[in-house]
This record gives structure tokens, sequence and C-alpha cells, in this order.
């Protein structure tokens, strides 16, 4: 009987850990899956995939480190992205017209938000998401460099050009 | 440790990313894969013998064709170096045999040496054909195989 009501404890433990997992890192895993992906239901869907895939490869119900999640959406975009190739652009715009807001601001940062986004979605993709994940992921630059598979020397440089060009378009509203 | 932030990168960070939908959250939640239940030794090892087992059924069809191969090596009848059974040689006696080569096609190309020079080599293009006839046995083999040649050509011939 305390073994049934201990494997119960353990398996709710690992339920509220599994929650706490997902609060903390759900919303920054879907801005990167979101800036990776065409169009929202793409993102939802590499969002969900990274996550199951990574909760998988840990042992003994572990949570998975964030930048392993992050790798894993990047790499199933680059799949998705190839499968979608052959999709008629006509499709993808009409996906396109209504994109998601990536930020959650306060109604007086709603302007700033919106001009963010507009500045990020004019970097380059390489850029964009090394600064996607330094700010909002909160990796490291060797976890950036893990997790995008390149030198953490290349993650820094990306990273000062991404933020030199961010400071350019945001000069408005950032003094 | 706090690192040193540039002004931007700290109002950049003031922005939260957007919240998770509650559908998406709902699937995540439901995502979660259930950690295997940790085995006990003896289950382990049992598991580990019969993957063994498992292993090798694939060679269960083997078991009938060495036992077979066994009989034959014990009642095979002795050989006889130097003999040979003339009713066992089946051989094909020809009564026709047609022996044909065909040119293809002819030219010539240049290449260089790796210091440069000029060499032309002279190409042909072959098809060998062989025609074996047994009458007795109303056997007829026919076999055609493509040949090529390439044949260097000195200098002083072109």
């Amino acid at each position: 009987m305390n073994g049934v009501n201990s494997g119960c404890q353990h398996e709710t433990d690992q339920g509220s850990e599994w929650d706490r997992w997902l609060a903390l890192h759900a919303p920054k895993l879907l801005l990167f899956a979101r800036q990776q992906a065409r169009c929202e239901a793409d993102a939802q869907e590499l969002l969900q995939d990274a996550v199951v895939e990574a909760w998988r490869q840990q042992r003994a119900g572990v949570p998975p480190e964030p930048g392993l999640v992050f790798g894993l959406i990047r790499r199933r975009a680059i799949d998705l992205a190839r499968r979608n190739d052959r999709r008629a652009n006509r499709e993808l715009t009409a996906q396109d017209a209504a994109p998601p807001e990536w930020f959650a601001p306060d109604i007086e940062d709603r302007e700033r938000a919106r001009l963010v986004q507009d500045a990020l979605n004019h970097l380059p993709v390489e850029q964009r998401e090394v600064v996607t994940l330094k700010i909002w992921g909160g990796l490291t630059f060797a976890e950036i460099a893990e997790a995008l598979e390149i030198p953490a020397n290349t993650a820094a440089s990306r990273y000062r050009y991404a933020l030199e060009e961010l400071r350019r378009q945001t000069r408005e509203v950032f003094v | 440790m706090q690192e040193n932030l540039d002004p931007l990168e700290t109002e950049l960070r003031r922005l939260p990313p957007s919240a998770v939908p509650p559908d998406l959250m709902a699937r995540l939640r439901a995502a979660r894969v259930e950690p295997e239940p940790a085995r006990s030794a003896a289950a382990e090892r049992a598991v580990r013998w019969w993957d063994w087992v498992i292993g090798w059924r694939g060679l269960a069809w083997a078991t009938p064709v060495a036992a077979v191969w066994l009989l034959w090596l014990a009642w095979r009848p002795a050989a006889v170096p130097g003999r040979v059974i003339l009713a066992e040689a089946h051989g094909i006696k020809a009564d026709a045999v047609q022996v044909d080569h065909s040119l293809i096609a002819s030219f010539d190309t240049v290449a260089q040496m790796p210091d440069g020079e000029p060499v032309r080599f002279r190409c042909r293009e072959w098809q060998d054909d062989v025609v074996v006839h047994d009458g007795a046995n109303g056997v007829l083999i026919t076999q055609s195989t493509p040949r090529v040649e390439v044949v260097p050509v000195r200098f002083e011939t072109y």
C-alpha cells in the first residue's frame, strides 16, 4: 500500500515538476519557435515535438535543459522548411497575414514591443536566433553555440552585430 | 554573478515573451512522457537472457539445414583422387563455335601529361560475340561482350 502511495506521490511530483518546467520555459521556447516557423501552427507543432523528444531523451524523468530543446526546435524547423518548400506561395502569404505577437508587454510598452518585433524581423536569421536565445532564452554563449551548432565566438559576434542593428533601429524608443 | 548589461539589453529583457496559448499548454502538459519504472537486478538479467534468445531466433531455420549437411558429410561416397567419373560429366559437346569481333566505334583523343606534353590515344570500341551450338542437346549459347581498346599513338605516326 505504501508502495502504491509512494508511486502516486512520485508521479504527482513529476507532474508538478513538469508543470513548473513548462511554465518557466514554454513561453521563451514558443518565442523561438515562432521565429523559426512560417506560421503559428507550425511553431506550435515544432515546440510540442521538440519538448516531447527532449523529455524522452532525458533519463529518470529529469526535465531537459532548455538549450537542448532550443536546438531540437531549430533542427526540426529546418526539416519542416524543407518539406514546406513545395507549398504554394499563395498559401504561405495567407498564413503570414496575421503574425502572432511575440511579446506580452504592459499597455505602455505595447508600442515598444511592436517596434522590437519589427526590428527583430529585419535582422538576418542567424543574428535573430542568437539574440533571442541570449536575451529571452537566457542561454550563455556556450549553450547557444551548442544549440545552433556554431562556434561560441561566432555566436558572440553575431550577438554583437545584432545588438548594434537593434540599437540603430530602436533608437527612437530606447534612449 | 550579475553580468554588466548594455542598457538596450536591459530594455529588451523587460519585454516578456507572450504567454503560451492555453490549448497548446494543455497539449504540452498531456504530452509528458512517463519514465520507465526501474527494474530489479533479477528482472534485468531475465530480460537480457530473453533478448539473447530472441536475437538467435532468426537462425532457427538453419538447424535442419545443418543436420542435413552433417548427414551428407557422413554418408557421401569417398572421392578418389585423379579419377573422373565420366557418367557425371555432362559438359556441352559443341558442334559449332563462332567467334566474331565487330568494330563499333573508333576515335582519337588527346590528353596532356603532367609536364604538359600532349599524348594522343586511339580509342576503339569492339563488340565480341561468341556463339556455341550443341546440336545433340539442342543448346545454343550466345555471349556478347563490349570491349574498349585504348592505345597511345606515338608522335611519329601522326
